[in-house]
């Protein structure tokens, strides 16, 4: 990391091969946009390279650079939902989609969307993107024991919204 | 239902939550490593720039060598193996603000 945050390309681009994916995934879960995912990616590992004299190894490197990534994506989903509220004031409404979606994907989406941002980037990192507490912790800036309570919240959050969705006639 | 299995349950359920696409390992990589150093790769005849803001379908393909200061490409254009190059913002002439995302290909 030190090397990366001097300048040294070799080290740059080793820092990019190891982590690169697992930055982009972790994007992509939580901006569901393609072409954001691709932005914030790279923004993530230019201001790790700035930042790396910053980096105290808790949550080793894999936590750290989650927490640049989250941070720029909390920014840019900020950004974005201004935009659209603007778009919005703009353009014509469109009628609600239908409230009982049959697709479960869409469930999931609603479900998940539901949780505070707080609950779900966790049950997002460790539940789909394989982030230890440890790494949660360092990301999100908490304990390592809240990351634990705060999955525990949201898998049970997600169980209740999800069963009630089984539970729903017509979803057999 | 066990425990261990509801978990299973659950997350099989929110595998579909935003699924990554594969990973653009070369774009990003290259758009990185572009920004730090400043130089074309071997190889590359372009880059796509992106606005910071990544705003929808803002995909601009440039000519070589913007990074070093070069004005924008004008549209119509062609990149060094003649294909078509469209270009967005094709009024500015000033060179790629540094927040922008560059890419080459």
């Amino acid at each position: 990391m030190a090397r990366a945050g001097a300048g040294e390309h070799g080290a740059q681009r080793a820092l990019l091969a190891a982590h690169g994916e697992e930055v982009w995934r972790l994007l992509y879960r939580v901006t569901g946009d393609y072409d954001a995912a691709h932005d914030l990616t790279q923004e993530t590992f230019l201001h790790a390279f700035r930042k790396a004299d910053r980096f105290q190894g808790r949550g080793g490197a894999r936590g750290w650079l989650a927490r640049l990534a989250l941070n720029l994506a909390r920014d840019d989903l900020r950004k974005r939902r201004r935009r659209l509220r603007l778009l919005e004031r703009h353009t014509i409404e469109e009628p609600a989609p239908p409230r009982r979606d049959p697709l479960l994907a869409a469930r999931v989406r609603d479900a998940v969307e539901a949780l505070p941002e707080g609950l779900r980037w966790v049950v997002l990192m460790h539940d789909l993107e394989g982030y230890t507490h440890e790494e949660i912790g360092e990301a999100l800036d908490i304990a390592p024991g809240s990351s634990r309570a705060r999955l525990s919240r949201a898998r049970a959050k997600l169980r209740e919204q999800l069963s009630e969705l089984r539970e729903e006639p017509g979803n057999d | 239902m066990t425990e261990h299995r509801e978990h299973d349950e659950l997350r099989r359920q929110l595998e579909s939550y935003h699924e990554p696409p594969a990973y653009p390992q070369e774009s990003i990589e290259a758009g990185v490593m572009a920004r730090v150093s400043g130089t074309t790769p071997p190889g590359r005849s372009g880059l796509r720039v992106r606005p910071p803001a990544a705003a929808a379908a803002a995909i601009a393909l440039f000519a070589a060598g913007v990074l070093a200061g070069r004005n924008w490409a004008r549209s119509p254009s062609t990149d060094s193996q003649g294909t078509a190059v469209h270009v967005q913002d094709v009024t500015r002439t000033e060179p790629v603000p540094s927040d922008y995302t560059v890419v080459w290909f």
